[in-house]
This record gives structure tokens, C-alpha cells and sequence, in this order.
């Protein structure tokens, strides 16, 4: 029974161990765009539906639309700044006929950039002369590891989203980001055609943000209670 | 005489060019419909009377959203969302719930759609007091509301046909989207907006019902378009265009 116990503990822990989705996150930025698709095995034949298969890469670029404090002391408010998303590679692929699940690959990045030249331009069809050229010329500010990024797409309702875990590991700006806030999660609805504003060859409309954990405050303890924790 | 009409005329041209909006990148699509306004984190809705409960609203409810705008584009796009004087809230109100369907995907996920209709929207400039709060210190909607919903109505409308989409999925995570219809029928600036025809555009965004603050169903992110004002192309007969011009 002894045995036992440690391990319904560990199986307890790994259950509840469920990414850290709380009201204590701190908003680090928010952004708009649009994503598209690199397709494995070209359709040719505009957006497919379901508009992502199986080892296809998942891209997105667009606007910094607001940043954190924690930024504003060291970015040029008046520079544009602007994200990346890719090396998303599709890995799992759910379709029923209307509604789309991509689980990808570890290790995707999401990047985002500072520049002077205010040259960012969606232009149609990406990859093309100016995406996602024209929104990764600048300063990369700050860049992170992606994991866990899911898909879901409701095709009855032509929305939905995307949410991932964010390990910020990157960037001229990297040390304006406490470590122990460097680990957060990047959040974005989906809107879908009918849609007039989303340029061709892109697949949907993009607005979303990027969590990370409030500072942990430093407390005053004794080495009493210290060891305690210990024993 | 003349050359003084010529001057005023140049004075006239060069002041417009300078108070015409610099159309901000981030507005701008390429499509020919643009961004009209976005506001980033700092949405909050809340519904009632009945409690919304595991990311379902009972049919009935009526939704209320408030929030403070980050970007103004297009006929907005001369006055500053970070103005330290005014701020840019909007209130959304009257939407009613036709009730939350759940259905399962993947190999563990599941859905909680819900239409909203009947609704109306107001975007105010006030008095700067609600634009700095956030999901860690948003007060009650008892409190909030009257401060988002404070000083000139600049744009007013209809919202219909709202879908908010909250999904689990089968990783676990929650997240979510909505998307409607809105149109412009009132505010000061009704008239730059298709010479004040009233209509529907997109709104759009990130819905997000995971442990929100207190008193409040969710947190939001999201954008209106702005509405598409050209003309479609009609068909009709020579003599028909030959009337026009008899």
C-alpha cells in the first residue's frame, strides 16, 4: 500500500498537471493578422477544405496591436512591430465534414519583430515578395519555443482558434521579461471566408493574444520555516 | 483677387493633406475592406439572469459586453485610442441567448456554441477611467459599466447574428472565438461611414470563457471591420439610363 501511494500521487499530479489556464496571467501583447497555409502536397487549387493536412506547415503574420508595460520602456512605440508564426507542422488531423482538430508538432516559433521602416505588407497568395518578408525584417525583439499548439475550426460557424504554450527563449528584449514570466501562452480567434477583408491566398482572420505569468513577489521567510518545507 | 483665391485655394489643399489620417498599416488589409477598430485583452462580457455555467448560457440570457478600443482606423483613425485626456469604450447590450448547443470532436473535445441576437453597440469618448483596467482589476459589472458607457456617443448600431464558439481540446486547452454582424445606424460620425448607410460589416475576435474575473462570463480580443461602401455593380437597360438623364 505504501508503494502505492507515492505512485497515485505522481499519477494525481501528471492528471492535474493541465496547462496553467488561470486569471493570474498578465497580458504580454495582442495582435492581428492572418494566417496561411504551407502545404506538403500542393492542391493548386486555392484554400481546400479542411485548409490543413496532415504534415502541412501552419504560418500567421500580422500586427502587434498593444504591448505590456514590461515592453514599453524598451521598445520605439513608434516603430512597427509585427509577429511571426511558423515551423507549426501539422502532426494530427481530425475532420468530421465541419469541424477541423490540428494537433502539431513541438517547437514551432512565434516571433516578434521591431522596425523603423513601416514597410509591412500582406500582399496575396504567401509565401510572396512581401510576406512574410516585409514582417520579419526587423529587430527580432523577442522569439519563442512553441508546444501544444491545437487547431480547432467549426466550419457551421466558419470560426475558431488556436491556443499553444510559449517559452519566450529569444530576442534583443528577452531580459526585459523576468525568467520566471518567460512561459506563457498564445491565444487567437479565427474568423473564416465569408470574410472581406482576408487578402487571397490567406485562410482566415486573426486577432489574439499572448499570456504569460503574473511576477512572483519575494517573500520574507526564516531559515526555520525554510527547512521546514525540507523535513 | 485671383491670386489670393489661388493662395487660399493652396492653403486650403495642403491644411486637408495634413489632417487627413496617415492610414496606419495596421488597419489596412489590402482587400479594399480594412480594420475599423480593435481593442486587445480588455473586453469583459457578462450575461443574466441565469448563472452561465461550464462555458453554457441558458436560452434567454441576455449578453452585455464592455470594453476599451487600442487601434481606430479608417474615419476614426484621427483620434488617439492612448489619448491621456479620452478614452474609446464601447458597450454592447440587449444580445439574447438562443441557448448554448455542446457537441463532442476529436478524440476528447468538445464545443459550446452559442448564438446571440437582438443586440445594439455604443463607442463612446470619455473620460479616461476605464481604459486601464484588466482581467486582475476590472471592478463588477455593477461598477464597470457605467464608466465604459460614459460621454459622447460617437458610433452607435445594431449587433446581430453573434456566435460565440468555446472549444476544449482534446489536449485540454480552452479556448475560443466569436464572430457577428454589426451595422452603423448612429453617433457623430455616422456620416463618414458610407455617407450613413447602414451597412453590415464583421466583428470578429478571440472569445475566451477560461477563469474569467470576478462577476464577468469571459475576457475578449477582438476587431471591427469596416463596412464595405462600394457600390455593386447592378444590370439594367439603355433606356432605362436614358431616363436618368431626361
Amino acid at each position: 500500500m505504501k508503494r502505492l501511494q507515492p505512485l497515485l500521487l505522481l499519477a494525481a499530479l501528471v492528471l492535474f498537471a493541465a496547462p496553467a489556464h488561470s486569471a493570474d496571467r498578465v497580458f504580454l501583447c495582442g495582435f492581428t493578422g492572418y494566417d496561411y497555409v504551407n502545404e506538403a502536397n500542393p492542391s493548386g487549387g486555392g484554400i481546400p477544405t479542411p485548409f490543413l493536412a496532415l504534415n502541412d506547415e501552419y504560418c500567421g503574420v500580422g500586427f502587434i496591436t498593444s504591448m505590456s508595460p514590461l515592453l514599453a520602456g524598451v521598445t520605439n512605440p513608434a516603430d512597427e512591430h509585427t509577429f511571426h508564426l511558423s515551423e507549426a507542422m501539422a502532426s494530427s488531423i481530425y475532420w468530421d465534414g465541419a469541424v477541423l482538430e490540428v494537433i502539431f508538432a513541438p517547437h514551432a516559433r512565434f516571433r516578434i519583430y521591431e522596425d523603423a521602416n513601416h514597410n509591412a505588407d500582406y500582399g496575396v497568395d504567401p509565401v510572396n515578395a512581401t510576406s512574410p518578408a516585409t514582417f520579419t525584417d526587423g529587430t527580432l525583439i523577442l522569439g519563442a519555443d512553441v508546444t501544444n499548439l491545437v487547431l480547432v475550426y467549426d466550419y457551421t460557424v466558419n470560426q475558431g482558434n488556436f491556443d499553444c504554450m510559449a517559452d519566450i527563449d529569444e530576442g534583443s528584449q528577452l531580459g526585459a521579461i523576468p525568467a520566471e514570466q518567460r512561459s506563457g501562452w498564445v491565444l487567437s480567434g479565427t474568423a473564416g471566408r465569408p470574410n472581406a477583408t482576408i487578402p487571397d491566398g490567406y485562410v482566415n482572420q486573426l486577432d489574439g493574444e499572448v499570456q504569460i505569468p503574473p511576477a512572483t513577489a519575494a517573500e520574507s521567510r526564516s531559515w526555520g520555516s525554510i527547512k521546514n518545507l525540507y523535513r | 483677387m485671383k491670386r489670393i483665391i489661388g493662395l487660399a485655394a493652396l492653403i486650403a489643399m495642403l491644411a486637408t493633406a495634413v489632417m487627413v489620417p496617415r492610414a496606419n498599416a495596421q488597419c489596412v488589409s489590402g482587400t479594399g475592406t480594412d480594420i475599423l477598430l480593435d481593442w486587445d485583452a480588455n473586453g469583459f462580457s457578462y450575461e443574466g439572469p441565469n448563472p452561465y455555467t461550464g462555458f453554457v448560457s441558458p436560452a434567454g440570457n441576455v449578453l452585455t459586453n464592455v470594453l476599451a478600443v487600442s487601434l481606430l482606423c479608417g474615419p476614426l483613425s484621427g483620434l488617439d485610442p492612448n489619448d491621456p485626456a479620452k478614452e474609446y469604450t464601447m458597450v454592447w447590450n440587449g444580445l439574447v441567448s438562443s441557448g448554448t448547443v455542446t457537441a463532442p470532436f476529436g478524440s476528447s473535445g468538445h464545443k459550446y456554441t452559442t448564438v446571440y441576437t437582438g443586440g445594439t453597440f455604443a463607442l463612446y469618448e470619455g473620460p479616461v477611467n476605464a481604459r486601464p483596467w484588466t482581467s486582475a482589476d476590472v471592478p463588477l459589472p455593477g461598477i464597470a459599466y457605467p464608466q465604459y458607457a460614459e460621454g459622447t456617443v460617437i458610433l452607435s448600431g445594431t449587433i446581430d447574428s453573434l456566435v460565440t464558439l468555446v472549444t476544449q481540446s482534446s489536449l485540454g486547452s480552452i479556448s475560443g472565438s466569436f464572430r457577428g454582424q454589426y451595422q452603423i445606424t448612429g453617433g457623430t460620425y455616422q456620416d463618414q461611414f458610407c455617407g450613413g448607410l447602414a451597412l453590415t460589416a464583421l466583428m470578429d475576435g478571440l472569445w475566451y470563457a477560461d477563469s474569467p474575473p470576478a462577476g464577468y462570463t469571459g475576457h475578449n480580443n477582438g476587431k471591427f471591420d469596416a463596412p464595405d461602401c462600394t457600390t455593386p455593380a447592378g444590370n439594367s437597360t439603355w433606356g432605362h439610363i436614358k431616363t436618368l438623364y431626361r
